[in-house]
């Protein structure tokens, strides 16, 4: 009978203990400090030139991304390149990689381990049933009373599981100050926009992101909406003596000239208000933007950005930019055209889901390439009107020294440029699952490496790079 | 993409919004929107300069000047 009450009393303890749990809060931030933190100005280059600047932006679509992008990560290690005079991987070369969702694993594992990512990934991600391990969590007792309370929820357990299993326990702080630097990208769940995982964001939270886990910003980035529940900060905002960088106030008088300045310096003051706004939630990055590309898009077209690549430019820092968007995107043969039925919940929902997604990422696409041109064409005007003065009136000259001038080498890699019908098929009706099969994942990575192989700008870029 | 040149007698980094961005006398590419200009802050004058900056092109790009004091 005393057996059996103690037993009941440790359960009850156990149970409250555990049905008070509570997610994992990000830490207050005293002072602002700019000269510590990760950011990208924090990041020692080491042997990575600045000269050559080399983005990677990595899509969602689960195990399917993982794989395709740490194919990509593989061919980039395999490839040699001269620059400056020094024979190098062209992995070496790689200053950021903004990822969403499933191409956030591959990103951190990359940022954290290195090379050892090719030894360590695949046994640890890839070819792992991650889908099963976390629901296998949901059978644990202790996740039960968890999940009791209401400050716990299912991403909390995949956070804790990644943390364990995948990440090691890694903080941000373990990402050390060497390139490549990483944007995790999620949504912020009020403002439909980005949310990165860079001190610079946390600032305006008045929060120290240096002992904040890796695998928590990686759920966040895939915390996919209905399957799994956002990721929740608290924001400490107006404790820190936070200075609003120079831009905002300038942009909020630009609501009708520039538009998405005005809106972006109009997202950055609704985190200031931290009575307003006391906690942000946040879901799967590619709700805002599903191949990770818009981040690095602002980085080359303002300075506003806290890596701005333009103002890079402007300095004369770089010389050439090679951009490689890796796009897991999928397409799942669907049979709803043919029945006679109007489609069912899940498939409708599926839609709704996905192809605003899917519009977006393609318009993306397309607003860089017509960016890169306009810039060429600009590049192009002056060039020849300087000359026509140097040919009718040679004492006249254009104001100011030209711009420096830039070579870019956008590349885009997806599944659907697979040139082998079957294999396209195939890959394309992968599902948006952590879990494949070990066959797909390899399939998908030597997909990656042929056709980075054969895309034009990338051919271009090894020419020039010999 | 928006070009702007500021003027001044020497050499100089450049900073917008606060942060440096581009040198003097050299076109430089910004965003289209209000930004501060600052050139060897406090020999110049005036110390600052805000500016609306839209439609420039490479050609003709907005000239924002300082003199030293």
């Amino acid at each position: 009978m005393r057996r059996s009450k103690l037993i009941l009393c440790m359960i009850l303890i156990f149970g409250f203990s555990t049905g008070c749990a509570h997610y994992l809060e990000n830490a207050a931030l005293k002072n602002i400090k700019p000269e510590s933190g990760y950011r990208y100005k924090n990041i020692s280059p080491g042997d990575n030139s600045d000269s050559l600047f080399v983005i990677l932006t990595f899509s969602g679509g689960g195990t399917r991304a993982a794989a395709f992008s740490y194919g990509v990560l593989e061919k980039l290690r395999d490839t040699t390149i001269i620059w400056e005079g020094k024979e190098k991987r062209l992995l070496d070369e790689v200053d950021v990689i903004s990822s969403v969702s499933g191409g956030s694993f591959t990103a951190a594992y990359y940022a954290l381990r290195g090379d050892k990512v090719f030894t360590e990934f695949e046994g640890r991600f890839l070819n792992e049933n991650i889908e099963r391990a976390l629901m296998t969590q949901l059978f644990y007792p202790a996740n039960w009373f968890r999940l009791a309370s209401p400050h716990y929820s299912r991403i909390d357990i995949a956070a804790r599981y990644y943390d364990e299993h995948v990440f090691d326990h890694a903080t941000f702080d373990d990402l050390g100050r060497k390139k490549p630097f990483i944007l995790i990208n999620a949504t912020d769940m009020t403002l439909g926009s980005r949310f990165e995982f860079t001190q610079d964001q946390f600032d305006l939270l008045c929060s120290d992101m240096s002992g904040y886990p890796v695998a928590r910003a990686v759920a966040a980035s895939s915390a996919f909406p209905g399957l799994l529940s956002p990721v929740s900060l608290v924001n400490h905002a107006g404790k820190c003596g936070y200075r609003e960088p120079g831009w905002v106030g300038n942009a909020l008088r630009d609501r009708d000239i520039a538009r998405a300045r005005f809106a972006r310096a109009s997202q950055v003051r609704s985190y200031r208000d931290g009575k307003e706004r006391p906690y942000i939630h946040l879901l799967d990055g590619g709700i805002a933007d599903n191949i990770g590309l818009r981040e690095p898009m602002y980085s080359l077209w303002s300075t506003d950005c806290p890596w701005s690549l333009l103002r890079m430019i402007n300095l004369k820092k770089v010389h050439k930019v090679a951009i490689i968007v890796v796009n897991a995107k999928n397409e799942t043969a669907s049979a709803i055209d043919k029945k006679e039925s109007p489609p069912g919940l899940l498939e409708t929902l599926n839609v709704v889901a996905n192809a605003p997604m899917d519009n977006y990422s393609f318009e993306t696409i397309d607003l860089l390439q017509k960016g890169l041109d306009q810039w060429a064409r600009d590049d192009a005007a002056r060039k020849s009107c300087e000359k026509a003065i140097r040919q009718s009136c040679p004492q006249a000259a254009l104001p100011g020294a030209a711009p420096h001038e830039v070579k870019f080498y956008p590349v885009v890699i997806g599944l659907d440029a697979i040139p082998d019908e079957k294999e396209r098929r195939d890959l394309k009706n992968l599902p948006t699952s952590f879990s494949l099969p070990r066959k797909d994942t390899d399939r998908l990575r030597a997909a990656a490496g042929k056709l980075l192989d054969e895309a034009e700008g990338f051919r271009r870029l090894r020419s020039d790079l010999k | 993409m928006e070009y702007v040149k500021v003027c001044y007698p020497d050499l100089k980094k450049v900073l917008v919004d606060g942060e440096v961005s581009g040198w003097t006398n050299e076109i430089m590419r910004l965003e289209e929107g209000t930004h501060t200009f600052c050139v060897d802050c406090p020999r110049s004058k005036p110390k600052s300069r805000t500016v609306k900056v839209s439609g420039t092109d490479e050609i003709e790009p907005k000239e924002v000047r300082f003199a030293k004091k």
